[in-house]
């Protein structure tokens, strides 16, 4: 009875009265999502390359072989393998491989923290907007009309060249200039959920606006959020870097692989490996980033088109 | 089709007076006394008291705003600090050469994106479908400033075939080949980003509309593969491609800043560039206000474009 086992299988997989009620993602659904994300290879590469990442960025003060800021000489520019330095040193004769190491740490934070923050915001606008509507939904989206007329990038490093280049006020700069998407991507979202029939059943029973938007619509956001959220943070990675390589982010001596690219320039012909090296980390991690969010976006939602 | 060029551009009107707000609010950003910022710890005093003067500072913020937004109007950016030029000349000389730059990455990104969507889609889980989009993720992740650093390294420096800066060579005629063989690399390093998604639209463009019944008549009706891909899926499936092109002709104008720096490309990002190092800040908002405003009518006539094309699409 080949077709009862089909029939019968996703009977398995609905979730129970419960599960719907509290309105968070139930263990079942979230295994199914489990069950999914783990046949995808390409996204456990992914998960590999930005968990290997995290552990670099953490353990980076014992892993290094140096001082990521001593400077010596004598020992400038020396090639890949060289005694006490396995990736050679810079031009003014700084160990790379440690530099590398701790660089994980600025490349991290200057691209997750910009788009937290920009998640968390344009989620609060995009709720506002999308639920509410009529004056401030109006509001909201031509301030963002506004800035989505600017390349994002452009806006801001023009904002950065306004505040003085330092990694605070690039990290503030890329946060604004994310808002907007995030904040349309989620009012999109909501005006959808709103003329749902579970929002219009939570309402028939008396729920409260703020129980309806935390409880049956924020939830329902969070999975195109977080492989929004993924993706944004792969090409924050590649910015964050570029931000650094015009000198407008991360201010020297502190290690960062945007930087430590630039420092290379000048040396390319004699000393390739001080630009190639920090921009390959910059790649294979953005790389890792954007094979989760494909991964998790295949995962939670598959007709999801971001 | 009058009536919706006339809502469009109306639409455009509010657009560009909040483009114009955002770029003099980015004077008002600057921490402390602009002049002071501008000239140096080491200025005269008559010269900050000039300079104020000139950038009308020691007026009330909507006075200032009105009086520069007049001025923009008319064409005057103000004064570089760094040339001791208008502002407006330097700018538009620039951005001729960056919207060159802009216009061969985009042609990259469509002449590499489109292809390789197609046939990715077209042999669907294949090797080469595999491929194509594998090298489209690399294409998605890859730092503009870092290839073109490789890129000048392997293919001027190494191979020693293409210049690694400028847009003309130093000595010799403004020939129509130097300009080529100078616009490659930056082109290509510009184009690869754009590239990658342009394949992903174009590939997930075509497979939805393979799915269509008016293909799988086609087919029935025994037309030849490449007729049935070429007048009936591709002149529908280019659509949604057409928008992202518009979408990124501005994304590359912004980060021709990057590409531009990397190669010593003569455009407006160079310009910011050098502007913002410099502190030069009326360079850097009629730098930024001119690509900003080309970016929203780029998006308009890829609209217009797109109502032309399509006339299902009408002014709601």
């Amino acid at each position: 009875m080949f077709w009862l086992k089909i029939n019968m299988s996703p009977i398995a997989e609905v979730p129970s009265a419960e599960d719907l009620d509290s309105g968070v993602l139930g263990h079942v659904q979230i295994a199914t999502v489990w069950r999914r994300f783990a046949r995808d290879r390409a996204a456990l590469v992914g998960a590999t390359i930005i968990l290997f990442t995290f552990g670099i960025a953490v353990f980076a003060p014992s892993l290094s072989p140096a001082d990521p800021l001593y400077q010596k000489a004598g020992d400038r520019l020396k090639f890949i393998g060289a005694v006490n330095h396995p990736l050679g040193t810079d031009t003014l004769g700084r160990d790379i491989l440690s530099r590398l190491l701790y660089g994980s740490r600025t490349a991290l934070r200057v691209a997750i923290i910009p788009v937290l923050f920009s998640a968390v915001f344009g989620l609060l606008f995009g709720l506002v907007a999308g639920y509410w509507g009529g004056f401030l939904d109006a509001l909201i989206m031509r301030i963002a009309d506004v800035m989505f007329a600017f390349p994002a990038v452009l806006l801001a490093i023009a904002i950065v060249a306004a505040l003085g280049p330092s990694q605070f006020n690039a990290i503030f700069a890329l946060t604004v200039v994310f808002i907007p998407a995030f904040a349309r991507l989620v009012r999109s979202q909501v005006l959808g959920l709103r003329e749902q029939d579970f929002v219009m059943a939570a309402r028939a029973v008396g729920a409260s606006d703020s129980r309806i938007i935390f409880h049956h619509i924020f939830i329902n956001t969070l999975p195109t959020c977080i492989v929004f959220a993924t993706l944004q943070t792969g090409q924050m990675i590649v910015f964050a870097a570029a931000f650094s390589f015009l000198g407008l982010g991360v201010q020297p001596p502190t290690p960062d692989w945007g930087a430590m690219a630039n420092d290379g320039r000048n040396c390319l012909l004699i000393a390739p490996w001080v630009s190639t090296i920090p921009g390959l980390a910059i790649f294979a991690v953005s790389t890792g980033f954007n094979l989760l969010g494909d991964g998790l976006r295949d995962a939670l939602d598959p007709r999801l088109k971001i | 089709m009058l009536v919706y060029i006339t809502h469009r551009c109306a639409a455009l009107i509010p657009v560009l007076v909040g483009i114009s707000v955002v770029v003099f609010s980015l004077l008002q950003l600057v921490p402390g006394d602009p002049a002071l910022a501008m000239l140096g710890p080491m200025a005269r005093q008559e010269d900050l008291v000039q300079l104020r003067v000139s950038l009308g500072l020691d007026q009330p913020k909507p006075v200032q705003y009105l009086k520069w937004l007049i001025n923009v109007l008319h064409g005057d950016f103000g004064i570089s600090i760094q040339q001791r030029s208008p502002v407006f000349p330097i700018v538009m000389e620039r951005f001729v050469n960056t919207l060159l730059l802009t216009v061969a990455a985009i042609v990259v990104s469509i002449v590499v994106g489109v292809p390789a969507g197609m046939v990715a889609a077209t042999r669907r889980h294949s090797i080469i479908d595999r491929v194509s989009m594998m090298l489209a993720l690399f294409g998605n992740s890859m730092p503009a400033f870092w290839l073109g650093l490789m890129s000048i390294l392997v293919f001027s420096l190494y191979l020693q075939w293409l210049p690694a800066s400028g847009m003309w060579s130093i000595s010799g005629p403004r020939t129509f080949t130097s300009l080529v063989e100078h616009i490659l690399l930056p082109a290509v390093t510009l184009g690869v980003g754009a590239a990658s998604v342009t394949a992903r639209i174009t590939r997930s463009s075509v497979l939805e509309v393979i799915e269509n019944d008016y293909v799988r008549t086609a087919h029935a009706k025994g037309l030849g593969e490449n007729r049935v891909i070429r007048r009936h899926v591709l002149s529908n499936a280019l659509l949604p491609v057409l928008t992202v092109v518009g979408v990124q002709f501005g994304f590359l104008l912004g980060s021709a800043v990057i590409t531009e720096t990397v190669f010593s490309w003569p455009g407006l990002g160079f310009l910011l560039y050098n502007a913002i190092s410099m502190r030069d800040y009326p360079v850097v908002q009629g730098g930024v206000l001119v690509i900003a405003t080309s970016f929203v009518l780029i998006n308009l006539l890829v609209d217009l474009t797109y109502s032309w094309i399509d006339p299902r699409i009408t002014f709601k």
